[in-house]
């Protein structure tokens, strides 16, 4: 190990020490655990009991296809094909319509989505995220991606092992006093059925919120590559099918680049040059001209 | 540093084949406050993502003992709650190029190697996230590249990457050492 990898090394070690006392822990993920536990999911909202396709095939199949985009570009008003009926899940006086083969999970080895109980077409996806509906507590968030009550178009989430080059999801949130709602399936429309039907929250308010805002950040290559990344959270971006937007939004000499296992769009610049902080604002000012909910905080 | 995973404490006692999970978190609780202190970088966050973790492994608890290594899972959760998907972006990365780091002033009698050990961490707590993490588990955990690779769930490459650019900023920052 290199002089300086060991002094890195000690400094952790040394700075460990200043770790919180570990007083009360158990008891203290008892309490967290009960209060958690405390939700209930009731009623079964009116429509088909018959299940004409079990959502499950339905995402594996979409999973295989060779092309997500045209896969995803459905009309998001249209009725989700997955579902033929709903449940009402609920907590805390805020309920939403998930589809009626969904069932609840308790996922172990996943703490992305801080819940205990997770609802999802399947085990496998309710616990790998990549097709769940959830209420988690606010407060162990910080401000989510995107404006609340809007779907977004995301790749699969980063603790799926193995993300396959199609895994586009759609997401959403909302928030519900002391609560957030969390929900990521394969189909836009259902997505938006889903947000659209919550009661017992002020929806109205949240949806007038403007585009919260685009996020833009570069690296540095320490390998000598000298590439210069930028990247942009934009809802508008995120939200929409991506392809004439992005296009547009992209300057000369940057090449568009979007990463397995992201969230945002990645700008690849081919320039070696000095890449200063007055260019990144640049950038961001380009993406905001051609997304027009893009805003700059 | 951790212990070796596996060891039993004396004050362990087994149900139905495992550990029970006040015990486990009595002896194992102090090793993950400290993962978590130089993950997150401060107090609050490490106890609530260590907080998180425990309560999210309590009602499988029993499950969690029969299937693996108990410290290696809950690490894990610890590791995945910092870096959680839902998290990634709700904490404001700047550029390595606005990061402020205090010029070293040691105090009377200090060791100087304290001082550089304390600018170091400072400029550690500023990496990204991902970058951070990467240095943590590699110069804290001691992990491989594809132990890492495997924890946090992306290819090794880039934890190779993450890990450079890491140690790239840290070294810059602290200039002539």
């Amino acid at each position: 190990m290199k002089d300086f990898d060991k002094l890195i090394s000690s400094t952790l070690i040394e700075q460990a020490d200043h770790a919180p006392v570990a007083v009360g822990l158990a008891q203290g993920a008892r309490l967290r655990h009960r209060r958690r536990r405390q939700r209930v999911a009731v009623g079964v909202a009116a429509g088909a009991l018959t299940i004409a396709a079990p959502l499950a095939l339905a995402l594996s199949d979409r999973g295989d296809a060779p092309d997500d985009r045209s896969l995803y570009a459905a009309d998001p008003t249209s009725t989700p094909s997955s579902a033929t009926g709903w449940q009402r899940i609920e907590e805390n006086g805020v309920s939403v319509e998930i589809p009626s083969q969904w069932r609840s999970f308790e996922c172990a080895n996943q703490t992305a989505f801080p819940s205990d109980e997770m609802y999802g077409p399947n085990e496998e996806d309710a616990c790998s995220l990549t097709a769940f509906a959830s209420f988690a507590d606010r407060d162990q968030f910080e401000v989510p991606d995107g404006a609340p009550g809007k779907v977004h178009r995301t790749k699969v989430p980063r603790v799926v092992q193995t993300p396959g080059p199609h895994d586009v999801r759609w997401s959403g949130h909302l928030y519900a006093g002391d609560q957030i709602f969390g929900v990521v399936t394969a189909e836009r429309s259902l997505t938006s059925h889903i947000l659209d039907s919550a009661t017992g929250t002020d929806l109205a308010s949240q949806r007038r919120e403007p585009i919260r805002d685009a996020i833009v950040y570069y690296l540095r290559d320490g390998q000598g590559l000298e590439m210069e990344q930028a990247s942009c959270v934009a809802d508008s971006l995120m939200d929409a099918d991506l392809s004439e937007k992005q296009l547009k939004a992209v300057p000369d000499g940057v090449n568009l680049m979007i990463p397995e296992g992201e969230s945002d769009w990645r700008f690849v610049f081919n320039d070696n040059g000095d890449f200063s902080r007055g260019e990144v604002i640049e950038l961001n000012a380009v993406l905001s001209a051609q997304a027009t909910e893009c805003l700059q905080d | 540093m951790m212990e070796e995973a596996g060891a039993v404490h004396p004050r362990q006692r087994h149900v139905d084949g495992g550990v029970e999970f006040g015990d486990w978190v009595e002896v194992r609780g102090r090793d993950l406050l400290r993962l978590a202190y130089v993950l997150t970088g401060n107090t609050a966050d490490a106890e609530d993502v260590v907080q998180d973790a425990l309560a999210r492994a309590l009602p499988r608890w029993e499950r969690i003992c029969a299937a693996e290594d108990p410290n290696a899972y809950v690490r894990r959760m610890v590791i995945n709650a910092h870096t959680s998907w839902w998290r990634k972006f709700r904490r404001r990365e700047l550029p390595s190029g606005d990061v402020h780091i205090d010029e070293p002033v040691a105090g009377p009698g200090e060791d100087p190697s304290h001082d550089l050990r304390r600018r170091l961490w400072n400029a550690c707590r500023e990496l990204p996230t991902d970058q951070r993490t990467a240095v943590v588990l590699r110069f804290y955990e001691q992990l491989g590249y594809d132990e890492i690779a495997a924890v946090t769930g992306v290819r090794e490459g880039t934890v190779r990457s993450r890990v450079s650019r890491g140690v790239a900023t840290l070294r810059e920052q602290m200039g002539d050492i």
